[in-house]
């Protein structure tokens, strides 16, 4: 049978001891936290948020003395984990792995809101910005996105992308760059980036925007090509390929991001014990090398800054979603 | 083949020392626990386990959580022999001949039947992945969308061939799987289908729960009303393990599962699904009295219980080697890979030789850990039989409803399981059977999904199905196989016009 | 699977009643499938909508209803079986009463406190018993009892699995006094303790078969 690890059984003891010694009125907001804390990833285990919140999550263990226990509560584009934490008491012990999908898209595309992205939630600190990239099958001419856009316009009709599923920052990258570079090509959706990656790498569809940590064993083992990635600056990890600004499309910019939220009405002791643990976690050299190998980029912020934040993504995504035309109900 | 040999060598250099046997033990145990109890899928498991795993180094992790899935498949055959439960898609043809034994007293010769195939295909599976594992990729990569599709029309041809009742009742029960399966969030319109609004209905209905509910619950409910049937499934208990006449007659049928399974888990668009109708299909066609199928053939459960193992096993050959996970357990793995510093992509094979031999070897001492623990429990099991029903059905029915809780922590899924359960009853009540349901319902999603891009990427041409060879091949394979099953059903409803088609 | 009642009296007019009403029940799902599909745009070949396979698939089913009402019609079959009301309703009870009380659940402004397995399991089981004319409170209870104390410990501590184990009012007048593996492992403790006691009891007090529930609990 699985065994706690020795050091989380350490904890757990330290954690017993500590709070054994408290009086029982004193257990509510001075020490916090007393009781294992709930992350919940609104999507399902292996996906790359689901990573970032297992990885922090650990840490964030070590650092608050509490257990951090992630649980999948996956659904709706993870509309279904987010709405529960906006509806969990505010006591500090159910959080949520916000991203970009289930703050800035999904309230956009998505008629019946589950939730307001800005009102129903308490900001605590952006994590992590994973940058997505423009990859195509080797067998297509276009050796660069300038290329790759006469290819385009030449033919409107030829070329299709796959993506990762409707309605996903990936889907919407795709729908930002032909609506930027005036260029149109055929979406093709899939069930996660796994099997649009599949038919890419077959040459069943020749572009895809991905998530750089996904595809990028692709471009290093030369089965897929990448073109550019969407952030202002280039990815770390790959040094020689071009962002899509110096591609020729100056103000494009596009990335994924984790950011953690709690349910709104939190008081703010909590939030900001939260934030600072957030740091201190993101702090480890070796959690920041881990979250490098799969080209995730620590950003931290203030709760007020991720506040923003959330707004700003909401003002730029409102255009390309309503001239992408999705609107589901 | 010395590289072959050379490579094991390494594998199982890795994947025999000390820690990584206890891992690959514990993982199988785990699995086998799970896999076992009804609902309780891999999935959540895995997913909890996790963070136990962060501690040991990658390999051992994965040789855990390997372990964990093969288990969970193993397992969950048992119920569906035991209590005609199907855990996961791929033991819904278990329950088919494997209950029947059951019910006739067979239940030990059926779990150990089954144990001994599956332990076969482990076997072959890995030696196949470590042989042939980098040139069968090249298989993944020439299947697209028509393929797929045309692989799932296969399958439902096979689902025809399933039943052995009503040819129309099963094509009726088919499509409205599949009418089952198109409710939910469409994938490329992201509109809700089917769903009158209700949040739960979003994301569809899980398997799971249907398959709990059409065949746990309403085989409660099926039990309730007819009291001589449960006092048959307690009768005599017989042999404990099959016998040498018994292993003779399976073993034709487990060879071609392996094949069967073996071939179509390498493909990533979830062909493994498809091993163990296909090969009940085959075994059903070529006996020669394929009336004894649905009650209580060996080969119906030595076959696709070899063709799910072997599927289970060479569905690791897409991770492995491109990448890509077939599966929800499979894309679990992903992320294990991911959070302990690998990231899965084709260069896994060539920088991390001690995983990916490792992994290798580890499959086979799973495979055997898994016969050494489930052998000695097929007594165990068999004695479960003989609790009393006014006791088992409670204690199953509580098994359910934990179980189907813990996939989505939705009270809501537990109601479904109630929902489909009452279905399932009014469904064998009126002489439909489930299993052609089930497998509409598995497909259904998979093949409108590969319908729909096809046609996008040709624009509409429905030649494209029979340009592709392989394509037009399965579609010819498939239209064969209805043909096959519709004939003689309509030459006896004509000779005999006053019994039940 | 199902037992074919060779029926051989035709009588009436519906010579084959199974296969007539079963027909009606498939035409009926196919209107009803065809009504909620009905808002979804049903596309092109080229770009298939979201209505295109609901509706075929709808169709395809009314079809084979339609064909079974015909062949109930003309084909003597199988009677229709009766449907006791007891087993079905019961069953749905004990599985409604433990979506409803394993964590707060809302109908409408009405919401459910959350109990945890610790009660949701037990009460399951015990309804659940009540479908069967043999049951018998003790021994359901017991078993309850037992499987739930199994359970806790399985899903909960060795497993980790997320399921709410104890009512969640419990959980929050004791949060930081005692850590929750703890408590996890001391209230299945005394289900189980209450469940081998009342087995001892029942063991005493009546005579009947016995019946191996402890080693059921740990087997199933």
């Amino acid at each position: 049978m699985p065994h706690l690890q020795p050091s989380r059984r350490a904890i757990l003891a330290g954690g017993l001891a500590a709070a054994a010694a408290l009086p029982l009125s004193a257990r509510a907001q001075g020490a916090y936290p007393t009781r294992p804390i709930t992350l919940i990833v609104p999507f399902a285990a292996g996906g790359s948020t689901d990573v970032v919140g297992r990885l922090v999550a650990q840490k964030l263990s070590e650092v608050l003395g509490q257990q951090v226990v992630v649980e999948n509560v996956v659904g709706a584009g993870g509309n279904v984990g987010a709405a529960r934490v906006a509806k969990a008491e505010p006591d500090g012990y159910t959080i949520l792995m916000g991203t970009v999908a289930t703050h800035a898209l999904n309230p956009l595309i998505l008629k019946r809101k589950p939730y307001d992205p800005v009102t129903d939630f308490a900001p605590v600190a952006l994590l992590a910005v994973v940058p997505n990239v423009l990859i195509v099958n080797p067998s297509l001419p276009a050796k660069n996105v300038q290329e790759l856009i006469a290819l385009l316009k030449a033919d409107p009709k030829k070329y299709n992308y796959a993506s990762s599923g409707i309605g996903t920052p990936l889907h919407l990258s795709g729908e930002l760059f032909k609506s930027m570079a005036g260029v149109q090509m055929q979406h093709i959706p899939y069930r996660g980036s796994g099997p649009a990656l599949n038919d890419v790498v077959a040459g069943q569809v020749p572009i895809q925007f991905d998530n750089l940590p996904s595809a990028s064993e692709f471009i290093r083992a030369g089965t897929l090509r990448a073109l550019a990635v969407t952030t202002k600056e280039r990815a770390p990890s790959f040094p020689d390929v071009p962002t899509l600004a110096e591609a020729g499309l100056p103000n494009y910019e596009t990335y994924t991001w984790n950011a953690l939220f709690a349910p709104p009405g939190t008081p703010r002791p909590i939030v900001d014990a939260l934030n600072a643990a957030a740091r201190k976690a993101l702090a480890d050299p070796a959690l920041v090398e881990r979250l490098k190998t799969f080209s995730a980029k620590v950003q931290l912020s203030t709760p007020e800054e991720l506040g923003e934040h959330v707004k700003a993504e909401t003002a730029k995504w409102t255009p390309v979603v309503r001239e992408a035309g999705i609107q589901a109900d | 083949m010395t590289d072959l040999l050379s490579n094991l060598g390494l594998g199982f250099a890795v994947a025999l020392s000390l820690q990584n046997v206890a891992l690959c033990f514990l993982g199988c145990l785990v699995g086998t626990l799970i896999g076992v109890l009804p609902g309780v899928g891999p999935i959540a498991t895995i997913a909890m386990l996790l963070p136990i795993t962060f501690g040991l180094d990658p390999v051992g992790a994965l040789i855990m959580l390997a372990g964990i899935y093969y288990g969970a498949q193993y397992g969950g055959s048992t119920t569906a022999i035991l209590v005609n439960i199907p855990g996961e898609a791929t033991s819904v043809v278990t329950t088919l001949d494997g209950h029947q034994m059951a019910r006739q007293g067979r239940g030990g010769i059926a779990l150990g039947t089954a144990a001994i195939a599956s332990f076969f295909a482990g076997t072959v599976a890995t030696v196949l992945i470590a042989a042939l594992g980098a040139p069968l990729t090249r298989l993944a990569l020439i299947f697209g969308p028509a393929e797929y599709f045309a692989l799932m029309v296969m399958g439902l041809a096979f689902a025809v061939v399933l039943a052995h009742g009503s040819v129309l009742k099963a094509v009726a029960m088919i499509l409205v799987g599949i009418l089952l399966s198109s409710v939910g969030t469409d994938l490329e319109t992201g509109q809700e289908r089917m769903t009158f609004g209700f949040a739960f209905l979003t994301d569809g209905v899980d398997f799971s729960v249907l398959a709990m509910g059409l065949f746990g619950i309403a085989e409660i409910l099926r039990n309730l009303d007819q009291s001589e049937t449960r006092d048959v499934v307690r009768a005599q208990i017989g042999r404990l393990l099959p016998g040498v006449a018994e292993l003779k007659q399976a073993t034709p049928a487990t060879l071609r599962g392996t094949a069967i399974g073996a071939i179509l888990g390498i493909l990533p668009g979830n062909g493994a699904v498809l091993g163990p109708f296909a090969s009940y299909t085959i075994e059903k066609k070529i006996a020669r009295d394929p009336s004894r199928f649905g009650r209580g053939a060996i080969e119906g459960v030595a076959g696709p219980e070899s063709a799910n193992n072997a599927g289970a096993q060479t569905a690791f050959i897409p991770l492995l080697t491109l990448g890509i996970p077939p599966n929800a357990v499979m894309a679990l793995m992903v992320g294990a890979m991911t959070i302990h510093g690998i990231v899965p992509g084709p260069g896994v094979m060539t920088k991390n030789p001690n995983l990916f031999w490792g992994m290798i070897a580890s499959m086979w001492i799973g495979n055997l850990m898994l016969l050494v623990i489930n052998l000695p429990l097929v007594g165990l099991w068999v004695r479960l039989l003989k609790v009393p029903y006014r006791l088992m059905f409670p204690a199953i029915l509580m098994f359910c409803s934990v179980g189907i809780y813990s996939i989505g922590s939705q009270p809501t899924d537990v109601m479904l399981i109630g929902v489909f359960g009452l279905m399932g009853y009014l469904l064998i009540k009126f002489g439909f059977e489930p299993a052609p349901l089930l497998l509409g319902f598995v497909l259904g999603k998979l093949m409108e999904e590969y319908l729909r891009r096809s046609l996008t990427l040709s624009r509409g041409d429905l030649m494209i199905f029979l340009e592709r060879p392989i394509s037009a091949v399965l579609f010819v394979i498939a239209f064969a196989i209805i043909a096959a099953a519709l004939l003689p059903s309509m030459r006896k409803s004509r000779d005999e016009v006053f019994t039940e088609a | 699977m199902s037992e074919p009642v060779g029926g051989s009296g035709a009588r009436g007019f519906v010579r084959g009643p199974q296969s007539f009403v079963a027909g009606l029940g498939l035409i009926a799902l196919a209107l009803f499938a065809i009504w909620a599909g009905d808002d979804l745009a049903r596309g092109t070949l080229g770009a298939i909508g979201p209505g295109l396979m609901p509706f075929w698939l709808a169709i395809g089913v009314g079809l084979c209803g339609a064909a079974l009402c015909v062949a109930g019609l003309l084909r003597a079959g199988a009677p229709l079986q009766g449907m006791p009301l007891r087993g079905p309703v019961v069953v749905l009870l004990a599985i409604v009463l433990f979506a409803v009380t394993i964590r707060p659940f809302a109908f409408g402004s009405v919401t459910t406190p959350g109990l945890g397995l610790a009660v949701a399991g037990p009460l399951a089981v015990l309804v659940a018993g009540y479908a069967s004319p043999e049951a018998r409170l003790s021994e359901l209870l017991i078993l309850g009892l037992l499987l739930t104390a199994g359970c806790m410990l399985l899903f909960g501590d060795l497993l980790n699995l997320p399921i709410p184990m104890l009512p969640t009012a419990l959980i929050q007048a004791l949060s930081g006094t005692i850590p929750s593996r703890t408590l996890l492992r001391i209230a299945a403790g005394i289900l189980a303790l209450f469940g081998l006691g009342l087995l001892l009891l029942n063991r005493r007090s009546a005579k009947r078969e016995p019946i191996d529930v402890a080693q059921h609990s740990l087997t199933t």
